[in-house]
């Protein structure tokens, strides 16, 4: 008799006991990891630097040079190197450079204007996530136009 | 150990053994996400930079623009019909007077079309509406709103764009209009005296062939290119 109450109440603490595992398990995969707090947030802070170069880009284009004796704006400069390159190439490359390294000191960046490149540091592309990529038209005499690209990489 | 003890021990191991293996499957599966945090005020300020952006265009376009009217003018300052070997005839009679010439229509014309081929390349500004008006001391430039559409993944953004602004700029169409003047000197001289003298009493370097009086004045700088424009125009002598 007690053998066989002994037995049942094995029984019952085995099922007891399955239904616990049951239970938990059921927790882990269905209701812990599905609606869990992520491990991890990864905040980008890609937009704010690819906000910045947009102005940084802007306001170099608009930065005041003197060009013999006149106060102009870099983008006059830029249309005058369109002219004469030779003789306006060496001002716009070191003001371009000056403008830049400050700005970028911690940065790589490379500087084209279509496809000549005007300015450096040091720049090799990286992981894109790294890299910040913007553009600005400028437009030139005659009705003409040049792309400004600028690349920066972010990873110090 | 104690008959009955063994299976309540065993059950409680098994369930801190499941527990932990549960707590460290949750850990190593837990996903990972990334989050652009600020994302939709991100692209408003992507928004008000390309409008600034673009307004700079504009006002980059309008001083080009005067600069190429300014170059138009110094070869085209005529009444039309009073043009003698590709010069702008300039004389004291009423058809080829420059005086009757409308040098503001003109100029705007000019303008209207430079600024609309510069607008017209940037397809954002295609088709912009605006107003022109000539100052003293440069230019003023207003545009009626041109409705912009921006859509982004999580914002999409309507507005208008607008522009309004005055531009300094120191060549101007006086430099015209003190050249008139001056022509005009030399006209009483050029009846009197000879080309040399009127040369230097004027100011001016006529050169002489036959019956024309040929002028080329380098009297406005163009402020994009920094080079001097010279102003073409020609005097029939007697």
């Amino acid at each position: 008799m007690i053998n066989k109450k002994a037995q049942e109440f094995a029984i019952y603490g085995v099922v007891a006991f399955l239904l616990i595992i049951f239970t938990l398990a059921a927790y882990w995969y269905l209701i812990a990891v599905p609606y869990g707090a992520t491990k991890t947030i990864k905040q980008s802070i890609v937009a704010k630097d690819k906000l910045d170069a947009d102005l940084i880009l802007l306001n170099y284009l608009r930065t005041p040079v003197t060009l013999e004796g006149k106060e102009l704006f870099i983008s006059d400069l830029i249309r005058l190197y369109f002219i004469d390159k030779l003789k306006y190439e060496n001002q716009l490359k070191q003001e371009t450079s000056d403008i830049f390294n400050s700005v970028f000191n911690n940065y790589k960046y490379k500087i084209t204007f279509g496809s000549e490149l005007i300015a450096e540091n040091g720049f090799t592309s990286a992981d894109p996530d790294y890299m910040v990529i913007v553009d600005s038209i400028l437009p030139l005499e005659s009705s003409g136009i040049v792309e400004i690209h600028l690349e920066v990489n972010l990873k110090t | 150990m104690k008959k009955g003890i063994f299976l309540p021990i065993l059950a409680i191991f098994t369930i801190v053994i499941v527990v932990v293996i549960g707590f460290m499957f949750y850990q190593n599966t837990a996903k990972s996400r990334t989050e652009v945090v600020g994302e939709k005020s991100a692209q408003l300020i992507k928004t008000i930079i390309n409008y600034e952006k673009n307004d700079y265009y504009v006002q980059d376009s309008a001083r080009l623009a005067y600069c190429d009217s300014l170059e138009d003018l110094s070869s085209n300052y005529a009444i039309s019909g009073c043009v003698i070997d590709g010069y702008p005839e300039w004389t004291s009679e009423i058809n080829c007077n420059p005086d009757n010439f409308d040098i503001e229509k003109n100029f705007n014309n000019y303008f209207i079309s430079h600024f609309n081929n510069y607008i017209n390349i940037n397809p954002f500004l295609k088709g912009m509406k605006y107003k022109f008006s000539l100052e003293n001391d440069g230019f003023s430039l207003s545009s009626e709103p041109l409705e912009q559409e921006e859509n982004y993944d999580t914002i999409n953004m309507n507005y208008d764009f607008t522009t309004d602004f005055k531009t300094k700029i120191d060549s101007n169409l006086n430099e015209y209009k003190n050249l008139i003047q001056k022509s005009k000197e030399y006209s009483d001289c050029i009846n009197k005296d000879t080309v040399d003298n009127c040369n230097k009493k004027i100011g001016l370097n006529g050169i002489k062939i036959d019956k024309l009086i040929k002028f080329e004045v380098p009297s406005i700088k163009n402020p994009c290119t920094l080079q001097n424009i010279n102003i073409k125009f020609a005097i029939l002598t007697s």
